[in-house]
């Protein structure tokens, strides 16, 4: 094992120096016994090496810290589009690529299949931080299944951090590239019958008593990038009891594309459009999983999940990315509605006039 | 009186109505209160300042001696009713009168620091209010019949006018009490009420569900609708269907009279059904109406409705269907909450059922609404024999002072003579012109606050909406969806309860509002729409219980369709159209 990779079941993966804030808390995950796929992260080292030891690495570099340094979102607008043409040729330095090879050879090896599909995911460091969240802004690409494959996804997510949204966020949050090397996980394609995402409290109303889940058939993609309107379910965090179930208008699905080697929207079957994507025991495997993951954080966490292909009642959920919740209100504790006479006859039981003061 | 709307009237301008100087003899010394912020008066300018509403339920108009209950009920009790209960954003409401027919506005309060001192006060005062429901209600009930059947059954035959005088001044101090009664309690429950329905909201539970929480328990008016049924069953085994079939329900009782011994077995029952259930009048707070023992011509009607049906209902299994409803909705609500929520919502939903606003607003009625001026009705009679009027009701055309003074012998009754005779032209000239009174009067604002005038007569920013926008052409309608269900009929636009024997089976009612008296209707109309009505009104209440859909709080039905016209209505969505134009 050179530094560029390490196994996600080594110690070091679950740094977040090394692999990012996202494949560190995948790592913990799998070190506390939950189902993670197995997979290796291309460190953050591996990223430093590109950016100084390739051509194209360091011209981006320069571009980058030119823009950084002028300040102005026109100039970003114009590095972000020479870094792009520059990374369409990029490769990976030999160093890298040798060590890539060698860990995804090991992955299929341990997954006992000769041309393993993979996800290639970024795992930014400052990404998914507790207070700012920059869920879904890097690159993702699924369904890789050579080592040329996915050296060049693994180059795909490294230049997602120089894309026009992602430069011109870090500059308004005042943020240098410099101070957030990218880390790239690459792990076995869990094969979604459904996917979607869940959260530990309410999102919005910040009730801690129930958990929330959307989901929709095939993979999480289509619902994570808000072009399908999923399912909704909302389940009793104490006893896993269904309170209720809204199905989606699902009128799109991600699915992978083999001869692509991608994931692909698709418009929805007919028939599965206004069908259920989740059914109760699957719903309540969930919610579980919610609860034990949000004792474990010890705080609200906001997780994506995929229900593989083939599973079997009673068998673990796959988890493939864990957040804090972010972007708490103002008003910190989570609301338990307490029943008050007074204060609710106040509240509906009588108008107060609008627009005028007092007269 | 017309009881149906004569086809294209003109409603009377404003000009007509300020410049009318109220009854003949009318002086502001005759307003005598009580007082609490306003009292009954001509409208006079004032309908120029504020935004004023027909009231429905007086569509007989107000005589002069009725101007206490006015006072009584509504200037004064509602208003006390509003201030006990430390009500923010609103003082109530105030009546004034166009010619003989009353309109009420809100009475607004406008600063925010005297809101939020009411808030606070409101907040204290609520909980130990409501914890104390059951006891204190069951208390003032009895309190409420004993001194209602008191007065309602003192014999006043042969009494003298001082006897009376004091009779009259009983009534009037029962009157203006129960009134007291009814808003010390309305507007506290209602609040209440509607706090819990949005509290039940935040949980994501729908607001139409929270009557059907609170359905199927017994009270005063099942008990005596039960009653009603089981004399119905006894005209039926009594083989004196066909009596009530072939007569109007004016002529059943000297039809009955003919019918030998069948028939003075069922005036017997029936007798005993007036001793027990008989102290009702069939409009709220009417002087000019007649209680069912006066006149037991209603029931007949009644019983002759009930009879034209093939199965009587029996109050005990509509109580256990809606009783097994109401424990279907809980369960399916709690179903949909967490552990935590359910802990909040059983809390809730516990004091709501014991201080159950749905369940008081049927069984009050049984004790204030329906009583409250029969023994005023009966001084007045018995002081116009006594003092040798021409017409007993004489007395009704005399105010409160006048009346009073007549009786302690400070005036002469011929003074009045005249002014009276004036007095029932002037009544009749405004009787007739009751389908010509405009619905609404003065500048229509965006809202208004006060509790009871939103959910029970159903002013809700919509409505208001609806009044201020020129709707004249159109073919459609929303309001409060009252009973769910859609359905469609002939319009029959009614203006009084009385004209409802002219109802066919299917027809579409049309109408300002109703009150218990139209109750029997809803046995042969496919759907009701009403200008006003909220979704705890008469009429809302009425229809689910009869599964009759319903539209309610329109603003502008019967100005919008006409006689005969066809017409949809969706009572689930709240939505009425005009399918085709009468020819």
């Amino acid at each position: 094992m050179s530094a560029f990779t390490f196994g996600f079941d080594s110690p070091e993966a679950a740094d977040p120096q090394h692999s990012g804030a996202k494949v560190a808390r995948l790592a913990q995950l799998a070190a506390s016994g939950h189902a993670v796929p197995k997979g290796f992260v291309v460190t953050t080292a591996a990223f430093s090496a590109f950016l100084e030891e390739s051509r194209a690495g360091r011209e981006i570099g320069e571009i980058a810290r030119n823009a950084e340094s002028a300040n102005s979102e026109q100039a970003i607008r114009e590095a972000a589009a020479a870094i792009a043409e520059l990374g369409a040729n990029a490769t990976l330095p030999e160093a890298i690529a040798i060590s890539l090879q060698h860990d995804y050879a090991q992955l299929c090896l341990a997954e006992r299949r000769v041309d393993l599909p993979v996800a290639v995911r970024s795992s930014a460091t400052g990404e998914d931080a507790k207070d700012a969240s920059f869920a879904g802004q890097y690159e993702s690409l699924l369904g890789m299944r050579s080592a040329d494959a996915v050296a060049q996804a693994v180059v795909q997510c490294w230049l997602s951090l120089f894309n026009e949204r992602a430069l011109l966020y870090r500059q308004r949050a005042g943020i240098s590239f410099a101070a957030t090397p990218m880390a790239v996980a690459v792990m076995t394609l869990v094969e979604a019958r459904a996917a979607g995402v869940a959260f530990s409290e309410h999102p919005v109303k910040r009730t801690s008593d129930r958990v929330v889940i959307e989901g929709t058939f095939g993979f999480g993609e289509a619902l994570v990038q808000g072009v399908v309107t999923p399912d909704h379910a909302e389940l009793d965090k104490a006893d896993q009891r269904i309170l209720d179930y809204q199905v989606g208008a699902k009128t799109t699905v991600s699915i992978l594309d083999a001869a692509l080697g991608k994931v692909v929207e698709r418009p929805m079957p007919e028939g599965f459009r206004a069908a259920r994507a989740l059914d109760d025991e699957e719903l309540q495997a969930i919610a579980k999983t919610m609860s034990q993951l949000e004792e474990e954080a010890g705080h609200a966490v906001d997780v994506e999940w995929v229900l593989p292909v083939g599973r079997q009642p009673g068998q673990p959920i796959a988890v493939v990315q864990l957040r804090p919740i972010t972007g708490k209100p103002a008003d910190a504790t989570p609301k338990k509605p307490a029943w008050s006479p007074g204060r609710y006859a106040s509240k509906y039981g009588v108008k107060k006039r609008t627009g005028r003061s007092s007269a | 009186m017309p009881h149906s709307y004569p086809s294209r009237l003109m409603p009377l301008s404003e000009s007509e109505i300020i410049a009318d100087p109220g009854y003949p003899g009318w002086h502001s010394g005759l307003a005598v209160g009580p007082r609490m912020h306003t009292v009954t008066r001509p409208l006079g300018r004032e309908l120029e300042d504020s935004f004023w509403i027909l009231e429905y339920r007086w569509s007989y108009g107000i005589r002069p001696l009725g101007f206490t209950v006015v006072d009584d009920a509504m200037n004064w009790g509602l208003q006390r009713g509003a201030y006990e209960t430390h009500l923010p954003g609103s003082n109530g409401q105030d009546y004034a009168l166009a010619g003989i027919h009353a309109y009420c506005r809100e009475l607004p309060q406008f600063s925010t620091l005297e809101d939020e001192a009411r808030e606070l006060r409101l907040d204290a005062f609520l909980p130990p209010f409501l914890e104390g429901f059951a006891t204190d209600w069951g208390a003032t009930a009895r309190t409420l019949d004993a001194r209602g059947r008191a007065l309602c059954e003192r014999d006043l035959n042969g009494l003298g006018t001082p006897e009376l005088l004091d009779y009259l001044e009983d009534a009037r101090l029962y009157l203006r009490w129960v009134w007291e009664v009814h808003f010390h309690w309305m507007y506290p429950l209602l609040v209440n009420y509607l706090g819990f329905t949005g509290f039940c909201e935040e949980l994501g539970i729908a607001a139409s569900e929270v009557p059907k929480f609170l359905a199927g328990y017994s009270s005063k008016i099942t008990e005596g609708d039960q009653a009603l049924f089981s004399l119905a069953a006894e005209a039926r085994s009594a083989g004196l269907e066909v009596t009530f079939k072939e007569n109007e329900a004016g002529a059943i009782a000297a039809a009955l009279d003919k019918t030998g011994s069948a028939g003075s077995c069922f005036q017997t029952k029936l007798d005993g059904f007036l001793q027990a259930w008989g102290w009702r009048t069939e409009n709220v707070g009417d002087l000019g109406i007649a209680s069912w023992r006066e006149d037991p011509t209603p029931v007949l009607g009644m019983i002759r409705t009930l009879l034209a049906k093939d199965e009587i209902p029996n109050v005990a299994t509509e109580l256990r269907h809606s009783a097994t409803a109401r424990d279907e909705a809980i369960s399916t609500a709690r179903s949909r909450l967490s552990r935590s929520e359910q802990e909040s919502f059983d809390e809730g939903l516990q004091a709501l059922q014991s201080a159950n606003f749905i369940w008081w607003n049927e069984d009050h009625n049984h004790y204030i609404d329906m009583r409250s001026t029969i023994p005023m009705r009966r001084a007045a009679l018995a002081l116009g024999e006594a003092l040798g009027c021409a017409h007993p009701d004489d007395t009704t055309f005399l105010f409160w002072p006048e009346l009073l003074a007549v009786a302690e012998g400070r005036s002469k009754l011929g003074e009045f003579t005249n002014l009276t005779g004036e007095r029932r032209d002037y009544f009749a000239q405004w009787a007739a012109r009751r389908g010509e009174m405009p619905k609404y009067l003065g500048p229509t604002p965006e809202e208004v606050t006060d509790p009871i005038m939103i959910e029970m007569d159903g002013v809700t920013e919509e409505f208001l909406r609806v009044i201020g926008s020129n709707q004249s052409g159109a073919e459609s309608l929303t309001g409060t969806a009252g009973g769910p269900g859609k359905a469609q009929g002939r319009a029959k636009i009614l203006l009084t309860a009385e004209g409802i024997h002219e109802l066919a089976p299917g027809d579409v009612l049309v109408c300002e509002g109703t009150s218990p008296s139209w109750t029997p209707a809803f046995a042969k109309i496919a759907a009701c729409v009403c200008d006003t009505g909220g979704s705890l009104s008469h009429a809302a209440v009425i229809s689910r219980e009869y599964g009759v859909p319903s539209v309610l709080g329109t603003a502008i039905a019967t100005k919008l369709i006409r006689e005969g016209d066809l017409v949809e209505v969706d009572g689930t969505k709240g939505e009425v159209r005009v399918l085709e134009r009468a020819a």
